[in-house]
């Protein structure tokens, strides 16, 4: 397992000097200059450049890199051009909610696409399985945030079943705590659905090709010939073959799916940091933007680790070497 | 299969037909109707999609949103696959060092939330249709590349690459001459279901208000429009909605189609990843 | 006991049709050893396979498997899964891709121990540990908690033998359980298999490309061409007169020098 590990660090580090060298870049190719963001127009420019050079702006600019890149693990990013608090403050008391928000749609997508994907595997070329191609197809091609405010226009305007927007009920301050969950699994309701409908369907169609290659193989066969019933075929002996490729993929889709989830986020006025970000276009919020899209890839790289890690756990050839005898 | 293909085919080709041919007939797809600003029409004998909060015709809208669906479709599919698969050849080819290198930053690259990078690229460029293809073709050929290095890698030890060598062949030759044109197959299933990403990319945009700039019509803005009416005018949110979705969903349907036809026995093999 | 007639196999797929097995016949009474030679692609396995009904659904059999009086073709698959296994054991011919690479060998042992007896896990357990003592792996206590990739493939081949005798099966079918091993291997498998038949009072088929390999040790041998038996006697018949062209270049194709 360990080295596992250590082989993945190697490849992960510098992947992450890899994205904060293109947020770096970003910040600087944005347009305005930060500092006369802040000033009072009042300011000479020669005070103006004095704030300039000690502030670093006038070193070269792997210089610069370099001093940002250490600001940025004492958590500094800069304040924001709208509201002037810190950046990272802001981005980090959005976390949670993109937390909650990404971590529940993949568990949920997960759940439903396992049995959907197995069922068209092994069911392959029937009605059941091409009713269920389309139907992922169709999901795959719908525009995500089009499909928000759809369930918007059906479930809340026109039905009054869910809210349109929102985390909690403000008036739940000193609720109990079941209850505030309560509130809160019901605000996400839409936003959920709207990111797992995407999310199953691009998964089923990998999932179902994984299982007709993985019903195909020898050990299906020969655990067949032993007498042992098609179900347990697929929930055991398949399943946990079936759980391989899905990690991987799972792993490759994490920038979309992330990605995504920000539009679904605005449109449902999930307080999350996709919401905080897609609101930062309109405000033209450089540093804003740019810690998005760091933490973002952050959060894609560890996610992305977690899968790896995930990997190696359920293939017992990667976390236990090939000690043959 | 072939329902899901006939379906493809004639939707999109009754689309193109309709986005090649509407210009030179004598309607403006920007007139204001005076009278009905602020009161969209529901869908009538008149205006078969219905109208606007501004008068104007949906169904003349959408098939001018048309073009430009299709048109960042094509140009930003093309340019990613140019980039690509250049990318991919060399780095298959090449091999050792560089193709680590390469493979290294495709990977950082990936990991970008590729949707919001593209945001905060047309945020800092003027939002116009150009930059919106340049931009979408840009940041999504990761992809193709890795598609094709692939294809790069197994073909070069196959056996006629070998003989060609034997044969005295150039390095240059062999590339262009035997192995570049292997790649063709994914290449075409990845442009197709390139396509149906990037007309989705743009609707985004557009929705966000940083692409296809009013007055033109472009499904993306016309679902930005609907957004004050989405309870009073449903059929504005609607029409253009659906109208992207079967639009992607024919190009996912024929890129999946012309994937089998390709190669059929790509059925036991891993499914394409763009 | 198993009383084969006019079994015919074709795979069906939208582009082609492959015929794969040509209506063979063929018996084999209790207690008994039957080969079945051919070269790769002759039909060996899928005539095999077919006796359990484990061909994949593009798959069409028609043709009698009478197996105890009963014909397998017509039977249910809730009828098949007793006879799979419990009565009908099978060996194939690549031991580390039968088995479940994400399961420990005691995991899949024990499951088919469980299946077919009222054993406890414990017991089961116990009783896949002797059996693979008996199949000579070593310090099978430990090792049987490994995962299949951790073995030799020779070593995965004793535990496909061990898992299968686990059932007490009155057939064995042998689809080339030593094709994909080296010499020295091969020959300490088939030795093992030759005593184990002695043991379990089995009747068995043992499939191979190699005639020697059947030779030694069955009363009767089939000869299979292009989906067809094309040749079928004792091995005293087949080496002394072989009446067809294709027999003769597998006897030639015996290596000369044997371990
Ligand atoms: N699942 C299948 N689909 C189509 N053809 C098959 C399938 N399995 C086997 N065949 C064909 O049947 C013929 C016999 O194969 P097989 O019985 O495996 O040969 P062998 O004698 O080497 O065991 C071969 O020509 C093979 O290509
Ligand atoms: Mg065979």
């Amino acid at each position: 397992m360990l080295h596992v590990l250590y082989k993945r660090f190697l490849v992960v580090v510098p992947m992450l000097l890899g994205v904060t060298l293109i947020s770096f870049f970003i910040m600087k190719a944005a347009p305005g200059d930060p500092v006369s963001m802040y000033m009072d127009p009042s300011v000479s420019l020669e005070d103006m450049q004095q704030i300039r050079e000690n502030l670093g702006f006038d070193l070269p600019v792997y210089k610069q890199y370099v001093l940002w890149l250490k600001e940025l693990c004492l958590g500094n990013l800069g304040y924001s051009y709208v509201t002037g608090k810190p950046v990272f403050q802001a981005i980090v008391e959005r976390l949670p909610a993109t937390l909650l928000l990404s971590i529940s749609s993949l568990v949920v997508i997960l759940l439903i696409t396992f049995p959907l994907g197995l069922i068209c595997g092994y069911k392959k070329d029937t009605l059941v399985d091409d009713s269920i191609t389309v139907f992922s197809f169709l999901g795959l091609s719908i525009p995500s945030f089009w499909l928000g405010l759809m369930f918007i226009l059906l479930f809340s305007l026109t039905l009054d079943l869910f809210p349109t927007s929102g985390f909690m009920d403000p008036l739940l301050y000193d609720a109990s705590i079941f209850q505030k969950a309560m509130n809160i699994g019901y605000h996400m309701f839409l936003p959920l659905l709207t990111i797992v409908v995407g999310g199953i369907a691009g998964l089923t169609r990998y999932n179902r090709f994984g299982v007709i290659k993985i019903l195909a193989q020898d050990y299906i066969v020969a655990a067949r010939a032993r007498g042992i019933s098609e179900f347990r075929l697929l929930f055991k002996h398949a399943l946990k073959n079936i759980m391989l490729p899905i990690i991987t993929i799972l792993g490759l889709d994490l920038p979309s799916l992330i990605g995504g989830s920000y539009i679904i986020e605005y449109i449902f006025s999930w307080p999350g940091m996709g919401q905080l970000g897609v609101q930062a276009v309109f405000q033209r919020d450089y540093p804003i933007l740019m810690a998005t899209i760091l933490f973002s890839s952050f959060l894609i790289i560890i996610g992305n680790m977690i899968a790896d890690i995930c990997y190696a756990y359920v293939d017992p050839r990667i976390s236990r070497g090939k000690e043959r005898v | 299969m072939t329902g899901k293909v006939w379906f493809s085919f004639i939707y999109l080709g009754g689309l193109t037909v309709l986005a090649l041919l509407v210009p030179f007939f004598n309607f403006d797809p920007t007139q204001i109707d005076e009278s009905l600003i602020g009161r969209p029409q529901a869908p009538s004998f008149a205006h078969w999609f219905g109208t606007d909060e501004l008068g104007r015709d949906i169904l003349l809208r959408s098939i001018y949103g048309s073009r430009i669906s299709l048109m960042v479709g094509f140009v930003s599919v093309g340019i990613s696959i140019c980039i690509g698969v250049i990318v991919g050849v060399l780095s298959g080819f090449i091999g050792g060092r560089v193709d680590f290198l390469v493979m290294r930053v495709l990977d950082t690259l990936m990991a970008l939330p590729t949707l919001f990078l593209i945001l905060i690229i047309q945020v800092m460029l003027e939002p116009s249709i150009f930059n919106v293809m340049v931009v979408i073709g840009v940041t999504s050929w990761m992809g193709v590349a890795r598609l094709v290095r692939a294809e790069v890698l197994s073909m070069k030890e196959r056996v006629f690459v070998t003989a060609c060598r034997a044969r005295g062949i150039v390095e240059r030759k062999i590339l262009f001459k035997h192995i570049v044109p292997h790649t063709l197959n994914p290449i075409i299933v990845a442009a197709m279901l390139g396509m149906g990403g990037a007309i989705l990319i743009e609707s985004v945009l557009s929705f966000l208000g940083l692409g296809v700039q009013p007055p033109h019509a472009s499904w993306g803005n016309m679902l930005e429009n609907s957004l004050g009416y989405l309870r009073d005018a449903p059929w504005m949110a609607l029409i253009p909605g659906v109208l992207i979705t079967l639009t992607v969903l024919s190009l996912n349907f024929l890129g999946d189609g012309l994937w089998l036809l390709l190669d059929p026995k790509a059925r036991e093999r891993d499914v394409i990843h763009t | 006991m198993l009383s084969i007639r006019n079994l015919d196999v074709e795979f069906h797929s939208d582009q082609s049709r492959v015929h794969a097995v040509k209506g063979i016949s063929y018996e084999l009474s209790e207690g008994q050893t039957l080969g079945i030679v051919g070269e790769s692609g002759s039909g060996k396995s899928v005539s095999s396979l077919s006796i359990l009904k484990l061909l994949p659904s593009t798959a069409r059999v028609s043709g009698e498997v009478f197996w105890k009086g009963t014909d397998l073709i017509k039977e249910t698959e809730a009828a098949m899964r007793l006879v799979r296994g419990a009565q009908i054991g099978y060996i194939f011919q690549n031991p580390l891709s039968a088995l479940n690479p994400v399961f420990t060998v005691a995991n899949q042992m024990v499951e088919t121990i469980c299946l077919h007896s009222d054993a406890t896990k414990e017991e089961a357990l116990e009783e896949a540990i002797e059996l693979l003592d008996k199949v000579k792996i070593e310090n099978p206590r430990k090792r049987i908690h490994d995962y299949p990739h951790q073995f030799s493939l020779g070593m995965c081949q004793r535990i496909m033998i061990a898992m299968t005798l686990s059932m007490k099966p009155d057939l064995l079918i042998a689809d080339e359980p030593t094709a994909s091993l080296d010499v020295t291997t091969q020959k300490e498998i088939l030795e093992l298999m030759d005593s184990l038949k002695e043991e379990y009072q089995m009747s068995m088929i043992l499939i191979s490309h190699d005639l020697g390999v059947v030779a030694e040790r069955c009363d009767e041998v089939a000869v299979m061409y292009l989906g067809e038996i094309v040749e079928m006697g004792t091995p005293k018949d087949i080496f002394g007169s072989p009446k067809e062209a294709y027999t003769k270049i597998l006897i030639d194709a015996i290596p000369k020098i044997r371990f």
